[in-house]
């Protein structure tokens, strides 16, 4: 499977193939302004806060827009906090379904399995958040005796719920790459099934994996519907040592995502710092989720080349 | 000599049985959240929900300019980006070298990454008010298109490629320009990928939020189809239940919550199933 | 009951059905302690199948239906406390196009020793070293053990398979079409190593060249839809 484009060109260029050409061109051009309007917008509209301090804005532990005071430091940790609880509530169990649905469930089973999944992937944030409302919130309270049950675990639990089909169907689809050849040539040599998964084809995957995480983990990270509804939205909690980590994420808090889908977005545009400041929250999240989905795209190229087995291929010339 | 295993069988026993319980938890969870909500949206569905209005109070009356409102975006949104995708397409596989191809794809790829609240604020300064638009449907549908766009342009651009090269040589061979070519061969053959592409495109802008917020959408005070662009919000069901969710608490609120979502599930499942069969063909194509 | 007359392999009434297909029937045939049998036969005849019910690699695939008996050493290949994993140890297999894991050379012969947690206590180099010459392939890369083995030609790779395969110390080899995917001097050199593996154990290949065949084999059996032909006679050993 070629690239269109690698059938040479013929010569004549009429009004058609130049309007065509243009058309095209233009369309491309359109979703690059858009972008780098977008991204125009969150570093020109923030530079008033920038400007104010820009380490106050980051470090700063307190947001209360009515004394002008605009810290983002618990939103920081906010989105750390319920992104790393996601991510470790998630990758464990996509792995795992991945692995089943892949190597060791028989085909139709497997299939349904994995449709089920895809399908999970598709449900709204906000049928998430609905459930995480009046299922998981309940459930944290009861659990650890907290006043209130929407908390930042509540928030990570939920984002782990999920981004666990999103990483599982991506896993699964990574594993499948794997040529048979693979798992035959392993098993040919008397390693079982387990061993033959674990180094050879989830060990083959490993580019495909690491896309299937950062992808999911990026997700976490921007979510705002249903992280929204169930993390308590309260400002300026920042725990002041490691000791009060745990107690800190069973209290109420706020994330980048949660303050940028607060009503406060529609009263802040009056005063150039309050919406400057909120404009520079998405910066932040911005740059945070993209240096993530670059990082992971490295890491993957590394693996790639790293690995670069040509199953037959031959990688030079023969000898 | 023809002992069973010993450790590396336990080991296996232990790595496999860790992975099946993943998997079972998967499809408990996937259960669970189908069965939690159409146990619970069950009883506010009916003729009568998804054919009335809403009412004055929230939780009151039915969804049907909720569901009227969606469908008003995302049909608007898949009229935008499909000219968007295509263009997109074409260069990605017929008219970029391969250096500004590549090009092209970490522009889409990192469109893609952009959390969708980010859109929304955006668009809130774009079209609320740096444009003046006040809250307008059409906003809505724009930046539901730019978010969307990677996937219909991904999904187009592997239908292109899957067109076998016998029918790009005899064009050319014709003497038709690349934009002919385009035109007679590469686009109709590839239209599935469009559709593809769009029924998943749509099956997540149908259902999102964020982009909308502060954008498009009110609470009520609206007319079921809008009448001009400025100054003109649609309702919308997601959004509808992000409100009614924020008074879960009250059992009418939540009632109607729960019906309004089994609605948005249905919607977004009709157009994840109707893309199956489409999925199923990519596949296919992928495997030559 | 133990084997006779030390043959390694002993088939009898050897039949595979795939769902209603009927892929080999009342197959019969007897592996010397040493040499080459080469099975000979047009695509579709059945021979890869053949093969994989030797070492039970037929197993994975989910409906095949087997019957018959395999006795390898004298222990039925069939029986329930046969342990699949272990036959395949000590029953080797190369495919038609060599499988060469994203790892070095040196850590591709190592691999299955590795992995089976075989490695304790023996040295390492010494056991790459041997499988390779065996292989025929350590001359040529004895220097750059540790380059990817990805960078090797196909017909170095097919030999890095052997060497990965022998390193375990097999006491059969199965070779399924080992050359088609060569080009004409590695399919040589292949041939070569088949032929001095040959002299210490049994190989049974397949093969659809019956110029192969005939340079390599001391017994030819020709498959044809799942039966062997009229018993095929010993050529005059090459």
């Amino acid at each position: 499977m070629q690239r269109v484009a690698s059938v040479p060109a013929a010569r004549p260029r009429d009004a058609v193939d130049l309007g065509v050409r243009a058309g095209a061109w233009l369309g491309v051009g359109l979703v690059l302004a858009f972008f780098l309007a977008l991204v125009t917008f969150l570093v020109v509209q923030s530079l008033p806060a920038v400007r104010a301090g820009v380490g106050e804005l980051v470090l700063g532990r307190h947001w209360h827009y009515p004394s002008r005071v605009f810290g983002s430091a618990s939103m920081i940790f906010g989105t750390v906090a319920v992104t790393l609880i996601g991510t470790a509530f998630a990758a464990p169990l996509a792995f795992g379904t991945a692995v089943t649905i892949s190597e060791l469930l028989p085909r139709k089973l497997a299939s349904v399995l994995r449709t089920a999944v895809e399908l999970l992937a598709g449900v709204p944030s906000v049928v998430y958040g609905l459930l995480g409302v009046l299922y998981l919130v309940p459930l944290v309270q009861d659990a650890f005796g907290s006043p209130s049950g929407d908390t930042l675990l509540t928030g990570g639990l939920l984002l782990g719920v999920m981004i666990l089909p999103t990483v599982a169907s991506l896993s699964e689809g990574a594993l499948r790459t794997v040529p048979a050849e693979a798992r035959e040539a392993a098993r040919a040599l008397g390693l079982n099934r387990g061993e033959t998964i674990l180094h050879v084809v989830v060990r083959q995957a490993r580019p495909g994996l690491v896309s299937a995480l950062v992808l999911g983990v990026g997700r976490a990270a921007g979510e705002t519907i249903a992280v929204f509804l169930v993390v308590g939205r309260a400002d300026g909690r920042l725990p002041e040592s490691a000791a009060e980590f745990p107690s800190a994420l069973l209290r109420a808090g706020q994330t980048l995502t949660s303050k940028l889908g607060s009503s406060e977005v529609n009263i802040a545009y009056g005063s150039e710092l309050h919406w400057g400041s909120l404009v520079a929250l998405g910066l932040m999240l911005f740059l945070g989720v993209m240096t993530l989905h670059a990082l992971g795209g490295f890491l993957r190229v590394l693996l790639e080349r790293r690995d670069r087995a040509a199953f037959g291929r031959s990688g030079g010339n023969d000898a | 000599m023809r002992e069973r295993g010993g450790w590396r069988r336990a080991r296996r026993v232990g790595f496999e049985a860790a992975c099946v319980g993943a998997g079972v938890v998967s499809a408990a969870l996937l259960f669970a959240i189908v069965a939690a909500t159409v146990w619970n949206g069950f009883d506010a569905l009916s003729l009568e929900f998804l054919t009335s209005p809403s009412a004055g109070r929230p939780g009151e009356g039915g969804v049907l300019h909720q569901i009227l409102g969606t469908i008003w975006m995302t049909a608007w949104a898949a009229l935008i980006v499909s000219p968007l995708a295509l263009a997109c397409a074409l260069v990605l596989e017929l008219l970029a070298d391969r250096k500004t191809a590549r090009l092209l794809r970490v522009l889409l790829n990192a469109l893609n990454a952009v959390p969708s609240i980010l859109f929304g604020i955006f668009g809130y300064y774009l079209f609320v008010r740096f444009f003046g638009w006040g809250k307008s449907w059409l906003a809505g549908s724009i930046l539901l298109a730019m978010m969307i766009a990677p996937t219909v342009t991904v999904s187009w651009a592997d239908a292109m490629r899957a067109i076998s090269a016998g029918y790009l040589e005899t064009a050319r061979g014709l003497g038709l320009s690349t934009g002919r070519v385009a035109l007679a061969v590469v686009i109709p053959q590839s239209v599935h990928g469009l559709w593809r592409g769009l029924l998943l495109g749509l099956a997540r802008a149908a259902g999102e939020t964020a982009p909308i917020l502060f954008t498009a959408v009110a609470l009520n005070g609206v007319d079921a189809l809008p009448r001009g662009i400025v100054d003109n919000p649609v309702l919308a069901l997601p959004y509808h239940i992000f409100a009614l969710s924020q008074d879960a608490y009250d059992p009418a609120a939540a009632a109607a919550a729960w019906g309004a979502a089994i609605v948005l599930f249905a919607l977004v499942l009709a157009f994840f199933a109707a893309s199956l069969p489409l999925r199923l063909r990519a596949h296919e194509e992928a495997r030559r | 009951m133990t084997a006779t007359n030390g043959a390694v392999l002993e088939i009898r009434g050897l039949g595979v059905t795939f769902g209603r297909r009927r892929v080999l029937d009342g197959i019969q045939l007897e592996l010397p302690e040493r040499g080459i049998t080469a099975i000979l036969g047009p695509s579709g005849s059945g021979k890869s199948t053949l093969l994989r019910a030797l070492n039970r690699l037929l197993d994975l695939t989910p409906d095949a239906r087997i019957e018959g008996s395999v006795r390898f050493r004298g222990v039925e290949v069939y029986s329930r406390e046969t342990d699949p994993d272990r036959l395949r140890q000590r029953i080797g297999m190369v495919f038609q196009r060599p499988v060469v894991f994203p790892a070095s050379i040196r850590a591709n012969v190592l691999f299955g020793l590795k992995h089976m947690g075989l490695l304790q206590g023996r040295d390492s180099d010494a056991v790459v070293r041997d499988a390779l010459t065996q292989a025929g392939l350590l001359a040529e890369v004895r220097d750059r053990l540790d380059e990817p083995a990805a960078r090797l030609s196909v017909g170095q790779q097919q030999r890095l398979a052997l060497a990965r395969t022998l390193a375990l110390e097999p006491e059969l080899l199965l070779a399924d079409e080992p050359t088609s995917a060569l080009d004409p001097e590695s399919a040589e050199a292949v041939e070569g190593t088949l032929r001095s593996i040959a002299e210490t154990r049994s190989i049974l290949l397949v093969t659809h060249s019956r110029e192969q065949a005939g340079r390599l084999a001391a017994r030819v059996l020709r498959l044809r839809d799942g039966r062997f032909e009229a018993d095929g006679r010993a050529r005059s050993t090459g």
